[in-house]
């Protein structure tokens, strides 16, 4: 019965992308359109949860469709699984899914083509499943790049502005590098173990990974390449912050809240092997700890609402990554878990207000929404505080798990946690300059760098026409924000859980995943300690940022702040000019290699071959061409001397000999 | 032996020359006649593969002496490989049958004329195991394309028809001076000339070296193959070809015709010369990735839509050479399975840009943009078999490609690498592709009036979109006809 359920729970969204696209003809009304979503992520959550329950119970469920090809003893099928990790993923993919399909329906009311953003809409969700049920690597992948895909198609939904078209191109080539690494990662796995199966990869045979050390590390890197594609890592994360100019709802959900996390969902499905080479680890680490700094280094400057949520992101998901980096695969997961709430309910919250003000997204030609948004402003302030990592809400818990494993790492961990503890200040710092800008300060007129990046109606800001949301909207909000209060409480520390109830979540992910080694332990006060100190730190943070914008007119402030700290601010603001640096660096000189294989090795070249061919018959012609009948004849003789000694030749060669 | 193999087999031409004889005025009967004709050879075709006994042995079926010409004979023999080559012929012909349909012309029964007489020829090539019988319809394929391309092209088509018939001809006088050694080392072995399938796998040519007739034979057949296929770096005259021929011509060049020069590769080259195959395996394999990347980043730089995509075969085609030289199973696998994707997405977006090149008149991509607006059926379909042509999984281009590098990298890590880049270089210049064509504002004046695709028009590409997302789900669909065939194409040395 399982088995069949399982096999339903990517039907149901694929089912609502055929009906979306096929019906689209005959214009549906947007709301029906929604509905069919919603509905089918709504079954399918059902369904999820359903099987959920058996497996929390009695473990994995399996359902094989069918075989999609073979290579000696290697099968790859068609083949699904229910196990720890995919019950994780699968119930935030479909319940916060459903959450978001339920909020499209009011935010896109006013659109055209809503029947393709349903459609789209669902063909990510079934991507989605596809991604995280996936049995073997090979289903993985499939989903994998089907997310990518759908990505593209939603940030290019409003393709006719030529912005939107580019941003999603940029989106899938970005996330085509990391495909790369993951197909060659793939094979290299696939030729060590003779397998694609997580199961089998699950207790991988130490024999094997010691005599293939170097194919393993080599493969284990470049699925680290594709992780920092689809999850926004350093070197590849310049995608995501462009993809922000897709439709918000969807920015909610696959872009921040499970489409980026499918990277360390990879993470943890190959943990029990990257965890043996402490070299790919610390590669991992690195480039998590390092992104989630780029990153809210970045946001801190940034104008664009949408823009300072994507960084935020990439910040977030550094922590993950750096989780994983660390071994703690589990913690990774777990924030994974708590991010996917808060940040949707940001992104949604985000989505709230750009729909009561008629499409502006910059934060300082907002203001004083407080009261005008009222329930916005509160599960704002919900999704702040978990974000920010304040005692009591979701993110507390994830982040201060990850900062203690960094802590307690032998090695390089004390750098790891300095940086991960100042992404943790910045972050409080930026998100509360966004909640003060928007919600709290009187609305300023005087800023002129305003940045237009919703296409449609440019009619204006206007005070008078602000509204709170309808309540199709506001009730996902608050679903949103009650599990971003709550949602840590499946994964408290010792400390506050005692041993029954502390990470519950943790030990159940660690059935699958590899579990944490070699970390030093802490004592109790130590923790403590470290508890309050990084909470009184964020704190402060968060009270400058109130006083920078909130108790002085933040205008003059921001001037004289920015006068004073003009080169960083500069670098910030500019993204450290890493769009500019690929694009001199990478694409103009591979675009100039392309033309000099056209102009030159083209032309010259492949071609100039077949022209001195040409030439060479061209001349021979013309020499018997001449009407001197003995040059005629001569030409003749000759050609009949050449031909006889080559033949001569070949026949002394090949046949006499 | 099949009684009705001759008949069978004379179909095509027996259509071809149906139309010479038929009326002029009546175009709408020399339509029907076409369409039905396609079907019927498709119809036919999907029976003889049914009609083998077992596809993953050569079934001998019909056998033709001339005891007064040097004793020689003709085989015809088919089996799993041949007769999915054979189905994918005809299934293009339905394709273009329909997706030209619209055709305006004066010429029109020359132009079916030319098309069934192509499809015969290649039908021949694809049947004939007695090396005579395949160059005599190797060299068939030739005219009627050389003059598909000469009377119906574009401006420049002259140019670009002689040099593509030149260039495959001249590669072929190579093969027929290796076909007379053969014959002639045949003579000292059996007493006969002939150089029917056992005698050539016989011959055991010797090989010691660059200079020893085995590996001379070799490089005389692969040049000939490598301008067929065409391989890096002798494909000039391919995007000339493409660029000035019919979308007839460019379907069928595109769909079946550079696939020939890969079967040629499995049937007479790889089982025939092993050592040979052994020893200049890197430099081909090199050969391909090279063409993968080099196909893409000339086709990024391209201007004209159809120059894009045949570059954009050029890298697809480096794939399948990998595959095949490659000699491991799965990869050889999956470069019979790229030439069915291939054949699949390039001749669907062929038939876009003729349906883009008969609106608008240009091939000039800046000339396009935002046509989405005005065609929604055609952006969608399109985009279908751009996602094929750019190997997105549970597309059929992804299956090839994955079994290709897969396979490879088990030899040589190298060039599987390379070859993997394509993965990355691909979507750069399909998308620049799609977004100057589809997306993006609709900025010229003249476009907002186009009219979207027909339901005729837009048959063909549905059946390709279709058939791209079931191939891609259910590949052994295609693997499974030709399975048994892959221990022929994999010599032993390995």
């Amino acid at each position: 019965m399982y088995e069949n359920y399982l096999a339903l729970i990517p039907f149901f969204p694929l089912l609502a992308f055929l009906l979306n696209s096929l019906l689209v003809k005959n214009k549906l009304n947007n709301v029906k359109a929604g509905l069919i979503t919603f509905l089918g992520l709504f079954t399918s959550f059902i369904l999820v949860i359903l099987t959920s329950m058996h497996v929390m119970e009695n473990g994995p469920v399996h359902v094989k469709l069918w075989d999609w090809m073979n290579y000696k003893n290697i099968v790859f099928d068609i083949h699904f699984v229910m196990d720890q990790l995919s019950v994780v993923l699968c119930l935030m993919v479909t319940g916060i899914g459903s959450a978001i399909a339920f909020f499209s329906i009011g935010y896109m009311d006013h659109e055209e083509k809503v029947g393709k953003f349903f459609a789209f809409f669902a063909l990510f969700a079934f991507s989605m499943l596809l991604l995280v049920l996936g049995e073997n690597f090979l289903v993985l992948f499939m989903g994998w790049e089907g997310v990518g895909l759908s990505s593209y198609l939603l940030i290019g939904f409003w393709y006719e502005h030529k912005k939107n078209g580019d941003a999603a191109k940029k989106a899938f080539l970005a996330n085509r590098v990391g495909d790369f690494g993951v197909v060659l990662g793939m094979i290299g796995y696939a030729l060590v173990f003779n397998t694609l199966s997580f199961r089998d990869l699950q207790h991988p045979d130490m024999a094997v990974i010691m005599a293939n050390k170097e194919l393993l590390i080599g493969s284990s890197l470049l699925l680290v390449l594709g992780v920092t594609g689809k999850s926004a890592q350093i070197p590849l994360f310049i995608w995501l912050p462009d993809a922000m100019m897709g439709p918000t709802p969807v920015s909610a959900l696959m872009h921040a809240a499970t489409m980026v996390t499918a990277g360390i969902f990879l993470l943890c499905r190959v943990s029990n092997i990257i965890v043996h080479f402490s070299v790919v680890l610390d590669v991992i680490a690195w480039i998590g700890a390092l992104t989630s700094l780029l990153a809210a280094l970045i946001a801190v400057t940034q104008t664009d609402i949408k823009k300072i949520l994507a960084y935020s992101t990439v910040s977030q998901l550094g922590y993950m990554v750096m989780a994983c980096g660390l071994g703690a695969f589990s913690t990774g997961l777990f924030h994974v878990f708590t991010h996917a709430f808060f940040k949707a309910l940001l992104f949604l919250c985000a989505a709230s207000v750009i729909y009561g003000c008629h499409h502006e997204q910059n934060i300082f030609k907002m203001g004083g929404l407080k009261n005008k948004m009222p329930v916005t402003f509160w599960t704002f302030v919900v999704g702040l505080l978990a974000i920010a990592g304040i005692p009591g809400f979701s993110g507390f818990f994830s982040k201060d798990e990850i900062l203690s494993m960094a802590f307690t790492n032998p090695g390089n961990g004390i750098f790891l946690y300095s940086v991960g503890l100042l992404s943790a200040l910045l972050t409080a710092f930026y998100m509360t300059r966004m909640l003060c800008l928007v919600f709290i300060v009187k609305p300023s007129h005087d800023v002129h760098d305003s940045h237009h990046h919703h296409i449609g109606e440019d009619n204006g800001h206007d005070a008078h026409e602000i509204h709170e949301s309808p309540s199709v909207m506001t009730i996902p909000l608050i679903i949103l924000a009650l599990c971003s209060f709550g949602a840590g409480y499946v994964g408290m520390p010792h400390l506050l859980g005692g041993h029954h109830n502390s990470r519950l979540f943790q030990t159940f992910v660690e059935k699958f995943t590899a579990i944490p080694t070699g970390h030093h332990h802490l004592s109790e006060e130590t923790e403590i300690t470290m508890m309050i100190v990084t909470t009184i730190l964020i704190l402060c943070s968060m009270g400058l940022a109130w006083y920078i914008y909130v108790k002085n007119d933040h205008a003059r402030m921001r001037d004289s702040l920015k006068a004073k700290f003009l080169g960083l601010w500069m670098v910030s603001n500019s993204k450290f000019k890493v769009d500019e640096l690929y694009e001199t660096v990478i694409i103009k000189p591979l675009y100039q290699v392309g033309h000099f294989l056209v102009d030159i090795v083209e032309t010259h070249v492949v071609n100039g071959v077949v022209k001195l061919v040409t030439k060479g018959v061209n001349g021979g012609g013309a020499f018997l061409d001449e009407t001197k009948p003995e040059k005629l004849e001569m030409g003749i003789l000759y050609i009949i001397i050449g031909l006889t000694i080559l033949v001569t030749a070949v026949f002394n060669a090949f046949i006499f000999s | 032996m099949d009684q009705l193999f001759i008949i069978k087999f004379l179909i095509p031409l027996l259509w071809a020359i149906g139309f010479v004889m038929a009326p002029k005025q009546n175009e709408k009967a020399i339509k029907l006649f076409a369409l039905i004709g396609s079907f019927v050879v498709l119809a036919y075709s999907i029976k003889m593969y049914a009609d083998l006994p077992d596809p993953g042995q050569l079934t001998e079926l019909f056998k033709f002496d001339m005891p007064l010409f040097f004793n020689l004979t003709y085989t015809f023999a088919m089996d799993g490989l041949s007769g999915l080559l054979l189905i994918l012929n005809a299934f293009l012909l339905v394709m273009v049958v329909i997706a030209t349909w619209e055709i305006k012309t004066d010429k029109l029964r020359l132009y079916y004329f030319l098309i069934f007489s192509l499809i015969w020829a290649v039908n021949g090539s694809l049947l004939a195991t007695s090396i005579y019988g395949f160059y005599i319809f190797w060299e068939a394929m030739l005219i009627p394309l050389f003059i598909l391309v000469g009377v119906f092209g574009g401006e420049n088509r002259r140019y670009a028809s002689f040099k593509f018939f030149l260039m495959t001809a001249g590669g072929s006088i190579l093969m027929l001076a290796a076909m007379c050694y053969m014959s002639a080392m045949a003579y000292k072995l059996n007493g006969s000339y002939d150089l029917n399938y056992e005698v050539i796998k016989s011959l055991n040519l010797r090989y010691s070296g660059f200079w020893s007739p085995q590996s001379l034979v070799f490089w005389a057949f692969s040049i000939a193959f490598f301008l067929k296929v065409p391989v890096f770096p002798f494909h000039s005259w391919l995007p000339d070809a493409h660029v000035e021929a019919p979308t007839a011509g460019s379907i069928l060049l595109a769909g079946i015709l550079l696939k020939l020069g890969i079967y040629g590769f499995l049937r007479f080259v790889i089982p025939v010369y092993p050592q040979a195959v052994d020893a200049y395996r890197d430099i081909i394999l090199y050969l391909g990735a090279i063409g993968i990347i080099y196909g893409a980043l000339t086709a990024w730089v391209q201007k004209d839509i159809k120059k894009l995509v045949a570059f954009s075969s050029i890298s697809h085609m480096g794939f399948i050479i990998m595959g095949v030289f490659s000699q491991n199973p799965f990869a050889v696998k999956g470069a019979i399975f790229q030439m069915v994707a291939h054949g699949i997405s390039t001749p669907g977006l062929f038939i876009g840009v003729h349906y883009l090149y008969t609106r608008t008149h240009t091939k000039k991509m800046e000339m396009y943009g935002g046509l989405a607006k005005v065609m929604p059926r055609f952006a969608v379909l399109f985009f279908l078999i751009t996602a094929g042509s750019m190997a997105v999984p549970m597309t059929c281009g992804f299956v090839g490609e994955f079994m290709v590098i897969a396979g490879t990298y088990e030899i040589n890590k190298v060039v599987a690498i390379l070859a993997a880049t394509g993965i990355m270089l691909s979507p750069i210049y399909l998308l620049k592709m799609y977004h100057l064509t589809a997306l993006g504002e609709l900025h010229h004046e003249e476009n907002k009036s186009l009219s979207d695709i027909s339901v005729l028009e837009a048959a063909p590409m549905i059946v390709l979109s279709v058939l791209t997302i079931l191939l891609g789900l259910y590949p052994k669909l295609v693997t499974g006809m030709f399975e048994g065939t892959i221990n022929f194409f994999t010599h032993s040395g390995l």
